[in-house]
């Protein structure tokens, strides 16, 4: 009696001293797009604390396995931490939209320390599908980088504390449809540094639900009024957003 | 098989368990994937023009609850009657909660929808929301204003009409507001809506919430609903009581039964998994099949037929 799954935990891993990984185990495969999440329930029958579940992106699907990373914050990501393999967890989802898959341009993904999640699936995709892309991944440094291994056969990684921020690394060879997912500050740089670009972003705000029910997670949209995180997005074109 | 069946003001409900206002908004994502038909469904609150809502961050996470300000966000009335078609095809009764801040408000939203026709089962006066400037909550604190806009709409529809108590007015003043509602017209009482809250980014030195303040809501105030669920019921031993407020479970159901509730709402729960309900449900069942009874309303106030 829940919209939630089980699924079985196969391996929680550290990536490095913050970030985790966490893989689980579909029994059937399931269709799941880039820059979609998942919501993965934080309670039990027994306590309702943390009371909400929490949003995760899709970080890898391959293989009926779905790969979340997810930094040590608080209470909910603690309580995750100390899953191990074999346990079962709660989730619901595919949610949100996506990234676009189908760009007529070359891609050019940027990624900024958590925000590298979603777009190691991404790439992949883009991979599969032929489409001519380049991926840069800041981290600030050395310490914060996890996922290397898929970063670097897809794309580079950019150590920002010697290289200087990612967006000072963003291709200009050409045009490129862009793709970006990092902290609100990076985005305000590329809004900057191009302003009138389509670009898409995606989100990430406090969710009550994640299935539009709550009204929780709304963000401003240029046009007025509030956009939904969780089902007018997470993921959205940068002109459209009011003020990040 | 126990009879579920809950009768207000000439209406059967096949549930007495209902579910509440703003955290299921309009059914539409929850209801289709329920296996057992809630009793009726609260819609969001709906004002007379559409609300963008309050500034984000609109929620925050407390121990064991949810502190929100979302600030009424919904699609004004001619929005929602726009959309009752839709609603309608869900074949669950409708009460439609309805917020205002001022009396006129609170009587165009219902002039409007009995003009539309639509059938919906009644109205919730929604006098308690904590997250509007002016009117929400100021009234529900307050039983003089409380008796004249509960007597306002009495005048204006022959409907079912709850009113929802805000547990903010304090024991002493919650008995005003609720026999002020009661002799102006109002059918039932629900209660309680949100309690009132803040939490405070302490790196940021500002509340975490764009509203500043928020209403409480989930399994952290459930012992406040039942007492007040209690203490109504105490000084008004015959009026119906919907009683709401951090129902996660068939024991919490029963627990607000045998505290004085006839019927009961399911909030925070919905939101937090859509299949909730079910959950609820099932769980009420077994334990009205365990103590042996036929008719769940055996257990209703059980509680005040010892001394208290």
């Amino acid at each position: 009696m829940s919209r939630y799954k089980k699924v079985k935990i196969i391996s929680n891993v550290k990536e490095n001293e913050n970030v985790y990984r966490m893989d689980v185990h579909f029994d059937e495969n399931i269709r799941i797009m880039p820059g979609q999440f998942f919501m993965i329930k934080m309670f039990s029958e027994y306590s309702f604390d943390p009371i909400l579940s929490r949003p995760f992106s899709v970080g890898m699907y391959e293989n009926n396995v779905l790969s979340f990373y997810y930094r040590i914050v608080g209470k909910g990501t603690n309580l995750m931490k100390t899953k191990r393999e074999g346990d079962t967890i709660e989730i619901m989802g595919p949610l949100g939209n996506g990234f676009t898959l189908d760009s007529a341009l070359p891609v050019s993904v940027i990624g900024g320390g958590m925000g590298v999640a979603p777009l190691l699936y991404l790439v992949k995709m883009l991979d599969k599908k032929g489409v001519e892309f380049s991926f840069i991944a800041g981290f600030k440094s050395k310490d914060d980088i996890f996922a290397s291994g898929i970063i670097e056969k897809y794309g580079k990684i950019i150590l920002e504390e010697k290289e200087g921020v990612v967006t000072e690394h963003i291709p200009s060879d050409r045009d490129y449809f862009m793709i970006a997912c990092g902290p609100v500050g990076m985005y305000r740089s590329l809004k900057r540094k191009f302003p009138g670009k389509n670009i898409e972003v995606s989100l990430e705000e406090r969710m009550g639900c994640g299935y539009g029910v709550c009204k929780g997670c709304s963000v401003p949209a240029k046009k007025g009024g509030y956009f939904k995180v969780c089902t007018d997005g997470p993921v959205f074109n940068i002109l459209e957003l009011g003020e990040i | 098989m126990i009879d579920m069946k809950f009768i207000l003001k000439g209406i059967t409900f096949d549930s007495p368990i209902f579910l509440a206002s703003g955290t299921s908004e309009f059914g539409l994502e929850i209801v289709p994937e329920l296996d057992n038909m809630p009793g009726a469904l609260i819609t969001k609150a709906i004002t007379f023009q559409p609300r963008e809502g309050n500034p984000p961050p609109r929620i925050v996470e407390t121990p064991c609850g949810l502190l929100n300000s979302i600030g009424l966000e919904n699609p004004g009335v001619d929005g929602f009657i726009k959309m009752y078609d839709e609603i309608s095809s869900l074949n669950i009764p409708v009460i439609v909660n309805v917020a205002g801040s001022t009396i006129s408000e609170y009587l165009q939203v219902i002039e409007k929808i009995e003009d539309s026709k639509i059938d919906i089962k009644g109205y919730e006066i929604n006098i308690s929301c904590p997250n509007v400037r002016s009117g929400g909550m100021a009234f529900g604190l307050d039983s003089k204003v409380t008796g004249e806009l509960v007597s306002s709409i009495r005048g204006i529809t022959d409907k079912l009409l709850l009113v929802k108590l805000s547990p903010n007015a304090g024991v002493v003043d919650i008995l005003k507001v609720a026999e002020s509602a009661l002799v102006s017209g109002a059918n039932a009482l629900s209660l309680i809506n949100t309690l009132v809250g803040m939490v405070i980014d302490i790196e940021k030195r500002i509340p975490i919430l764009g509203g500043t303040s928020g209403g409480l809501s989930g399994a952290a105030i459930k012992p406040i609903g039942i007492y007040y669920v209690y203490w109504i019921r105490k000084h008004f031993p015959d009026i119906p009581i919907i009683g709401v407020g951090g129902i996660t479970s068939g024991k919490d159901v029963v627990e607000y039964m045998m505290a004085g509730a006839d019927a009961v709402q399911l909030g925070t729960a919905s939101l937090i998994d859509p299949k909730f309900y079910d959950k609820v449900v099932v769980e009420f069942v077994e334990l009205i099949n365990k103590f042996g009874l036929s008719d769940y309303k055996d257990i209703k106030s059980s509680i005040h037929r010892r001394e208290l």
